[in-house]
């Protein structure tokens, strides 16, 4: 299944753990946004799931 | 077009790794500027803000009341079932810490660069690195307007989101069972003991990790719990878990939340290679955390140090190639490399006990009169109380 993370900017603290987790350097935290480079995203998921405040559609909040 | 800047040395983020890096540059005489995203150095804190007290010595600072909230005696450790291991001052000795304010000691490691002679910008982004004869070019974004910084050499220090290192060819990435993702509350009005440090561990508590509380004061805590990425099942499960604990314990469901922050840890081993054509990684970018405690300022000074003296020897030699500056990867790796494979090992065993082990072992260890906090001493006091777990510990 591809997941490609949907970003809750009001739910997000900018802890950058999804960024330095993607396997593919995907995200990036720039100008306090996080971005997603679609290019570069193999849709994994793991971003989503691992981000602790559920800022990215990975738990209640979205998928 | 975009403005130019020239310098011998760029080091790429503003957090404890960059800043000691820019510190010994400057010390050496040589150009050296920091760079940093955010606009106030430090904040947000994304630290459990404890750290070892051998951090003064290394850094050759005096203990300071303005970043050092509290100092600990020992650590308690608990167990899924609630058994619990204390660890007093006669065996932790130097090895128990101070809890700090980070983004003051941040600040304040910045501030000794930039009084060395380094320079520094915030709200100052790097977007691009690329090699040029003699040097390199990062592009960057500062205060809104394209800037490029030619480099002799530069350093990624941009800690847990290692985009940097990418830039210049080194692989950062991270296997999902090396990374942890954390979330964590300062707390006013709990119940802490203020000179003890307190782990409560096990699948219960906090999947592949643990929750920690570090006094920072009477009633005052940091408390925060890191979840192994291979044991979360969805998004936001470090805060459902924290908010658990915190809510079915008497000692901190009364307290009033002051901070939020979060973060990623990796629990993996450093990255093969540190150091590239006019590159060095430093730090969290490096990936030199502690995989058993997930403490990365401490190495994270440490790489700085070496980093900085390597670029100082690079420059009086003219020589920024991966050769040239090759000398860092054996100066870091000397002082702890030991230590992080040692651990990475021991948080490979953990993360796949189960909690009546783990319940066990930390029976085993609370009876056992703990002689000193090494891992054979460790396993003897378990062993002791538990024959029966010699396969499960030592196999
Ligand atoms: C929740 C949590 C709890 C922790 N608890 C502890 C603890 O109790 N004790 C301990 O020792 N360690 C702890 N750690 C680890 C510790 O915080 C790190 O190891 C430490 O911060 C590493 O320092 P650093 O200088 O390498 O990176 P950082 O401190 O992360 O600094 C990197 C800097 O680079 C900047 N940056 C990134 N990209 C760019 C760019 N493109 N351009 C310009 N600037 C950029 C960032 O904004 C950041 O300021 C914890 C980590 C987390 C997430
Ligand atoms: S992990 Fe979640 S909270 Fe952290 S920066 Fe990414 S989206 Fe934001
Ligand atoms: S889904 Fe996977 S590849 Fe895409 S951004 Fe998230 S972690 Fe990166």
């Amino acid at each position: 299944m591809i997941m490609k993370p949907e970003w809750n900017e009001v739910r997000c603290l900018r802890c950058v753990a999804c960024v330095g987790s993607c396997p593919t350097g995907a995200l990036s935290l720039s100008g306090w946004r996080i971005k997603l480079n679609e290019d570069k995203c193999i849709g994994c998921g793991l971003c989503a799931r691992i981000c602790p405040v559920d800022a990215l559609g990975g738990g209640e909040n979205g998928g | 077009m975009a403005d130019e800047h020239i310098v011998d040395a760029l080091v790429i983020g503003g957090g404890p790794a960059g800043s000691i890096t820019a510190y010994e540059v400057a010390k050496g005489g040589y150009n050296v500027l920091m760079i940093e995203k955010r606009a106030e150095i430090g904040i947000p804190v994304r630290c459990g803000e404890g750290i070892s007290k051998e951090i003064l010595p290394i850094l050759d600072i005096e203990k300071d009341p303005s970043w050092i909230c509290s100092e600990m005696d020992g650590a308690r450790i608990i167990s899924p079932c609630g058994n619990v291991m204390v660890i007093g001052p006669e065996v932790a000795g130097p090895e128990t810490g101070f809890v700090i304010r980070r983004e003051i000691f941040d600040r304040m490691l910045a501030e000794r660069a930039a009084s060395a002679g380094a320079n520094l910008w915030v709200n100052a982004e790097a977007t691009s690195f690329e090699r040029v004869e003699n040097g390199a070019v990062v592009r960057c974004i500062h205060d809104g307007k394209d800037v490029e910084i030619h480099a002799k050499v530069v350093v990624a220090a941009d800690g847990f989101e290692s985009q940097v290192a990418r830039w210049g060819g080194l692989n950062t990435a991270l296997a999902e069972r090396d990374i942890d993702t954390c979330i964590q509350y300062e707390m006013m009005g709990v119940d802490v003991d203020p000179k003890y440090v307190e782990f409560y561990m096990g699948r219960r508590f906090a999947p592949g990790g643990y929750i920690w509380s570090f006094p920072k004061g009477e009633n005052i805590s940091n408390v925060g719990i890191g979840l192994n990425a291979t044991l979360i099942k969805r998004g936001g499960d470090p805060k459902r878990y924290l908010d658990d604990f915190i809510r079915n314990n008497d000692r901190f469901s009364k307290g009033i939340i002051t901070e939020i922050n979060a973060g990623g840890v990796s629990v993996g081993l450093p990255i093969e290679k540190t150091v590239a054509d006019r590159m060095l990684v430093v730090g969290d970018a490096a990936r030199m955390i502690d995989p058993l405690t997930g403490g990365g300022v401490y190495t994270a000074c440490i790489s700085g140090q070496e980093a900085g003296r390597t670029i100082v020897k690079s420059l009086e030699n003219d020589n920024t190639s991966a050769e040239g500056l090759g000398g860092y990867e054996r100066a870091w790796r000397d002082r702890v490399e030991d230590q992080l494979v040692r651990n990475y090992l021991a948080k490979e065993k953990l993360l796949d006990l189960d909690d009546e082990v783990l319940d066990k072992v930390i029976e085993g260890l609370s009876e056992y009169d703990l002689k000193e906090a090494s891992t054979q001493e460790l396993l003897k006091g378990i062993l002791e109380k538990h024959p029966e777990l010699v396969n499960e510990l030592m196999g």
